[in-house]
């Protein structure tokens, strides 16, 4: 804001009179601190000065507490930031642990070729192997061998069907001997 | 204010990834959308129980790009539940072979519908005398013929 220099005029008259006001005062010092001082009144510019000078040495606590101030605003914005990314990475884990749970994976992770036994993993290619084929083998089994008590009684009807082809041949015999 | 709001979007954001990552991961393996994959995931590390998984290169000669199988011992519960998973997944697989003893599978050849082209799909399973239970899931470029030759030749892996 420019200043009139008859308002600049009045300002210094009252400032000596000591009628000024301290935002008053304030604006004298920043207009006598500026480049646009007029050649007659350069004469106050050094008396300013030292007056700012002073005030300034005077409130060195005012200042530190202003820069402590805007410190403290970059903290709690940092801070701020923190809580927020650590929520999120709190709420990724979260997900990552439901998502586990609710969704379980498969039971083993140890290798791309592994065979569970009593639930301890085994990567032994040979036992792996070994198992895989035991149990494909057993899939494989004949009918037959499901039912033991059809076989029981196949069995037992070869052995009457031998019987019957013993006692016909005999017939057989019988009759052509006769 | 305009802060916030970037950090809310930025959150939901995250949320969805969670979300939507898993469903990536049951996209790559095909076996996840059969129930049978469950007798696998509840008896897989239990006692009496031993189950195997082949990945592709060692199974190649075959046909085969994933071998699995539970065999459990001892567990009716196990049992019922297997067969609970079975009937639960024939819904559009095809009965290769099927021997049912009272009501209940006792042996069982299906050909699953296959997620990917060329790729076959196969749940063996039976359930001998001694109530041992043998589950097993094929996956491959077989085809029921081959897989028919590969359990009657009885070849090792």
């Amino acid at each position: 804001m420019k200043m009139k220099t008859d308002d600049i005029d009045k300002l210094i008259e009252r400032y000596f009179e000591g009628e000024t006001t301290a935002d008053e005062e304030r604006q004298l010092r920043a207009f006598f601190a500026s480049e646009s001082v007029p050649d007659r009144l350069r004469s106050y510019k050094p008396l300013f000065a030292y007056f700012d000078e002073e005030i300034q040495k005077a409130h060195p606590l005012k200042l530190q507490a202003n820069e402590a101030k805007h410190t403290n605003k970059l903290w709690q914005t940092k801070r701020r930031w923190l809580y927020i990314a650590s929520g999120a990475a709190a709420a990724v884990l979260l997900l990552l642990t439901l998502n586990h749970v609710l969704f379980p994976t498969d039971p083993c992770y140890c290798s791309d070729n592994y065979v569970v036994i009593n639930g301890r993993c085994y990567t032994d290619i040979h036992t792996v192997r070994a198992m895989a084929a035991e149990a494909l083998h057993e899939v494989a089994t004949p009918v037959d061998e499901y039912f033991p008590k059809a076989d029981v009684n196949d069995r037992e009807r070869h052995v009457v069907d031998d019987q019957l082809k013993d006692l016909g041949s005999m017939f057989n015999d019988n009759e052509t001997n006769e | 204010m305009n802060k916030m709001k970037h950090i809310r979007c930025a959150l939901w954001l995250l949320l969805a990834l969670c979300l939507a990552l898993p469903e990536e991961l049951y996209a790559a393996e095909t076996q996840r959308d059969l129930k049978i994959q469950d007798v696998f995931i509840r008896y897989g590390k239990k006692k009496n129980v031993t189950m195997v998984e082949l990945s592709k290169e060692m199974l190649e000669t075959y046909g085969m790009t994933l071998y699995k199988s539970i065999v459990i011992k001892n567990d009716p519960e196990a049992l019922r539940f297997t067969r609970q998973c079975l009937k639960a997944d024939q819904n559009g697989a095809r009965k290769i072979k099927e021997i049912t003893d009272d009501g209940g599978v006792v042996s069982a050849y299906y050909q699953m519908p296959g997620r990917e082209k060329d790729i076959n799909r196969f749940v063996l399973f039976k359930v001998n005398t001694k109530q041992v239970i043998t589950l097993v899931y094929i996956e491959g470029e077989l085809d029921s013929d081959d897989l028919i030759t590969l359990l009657f030749t009885r070849k090792d892996f």
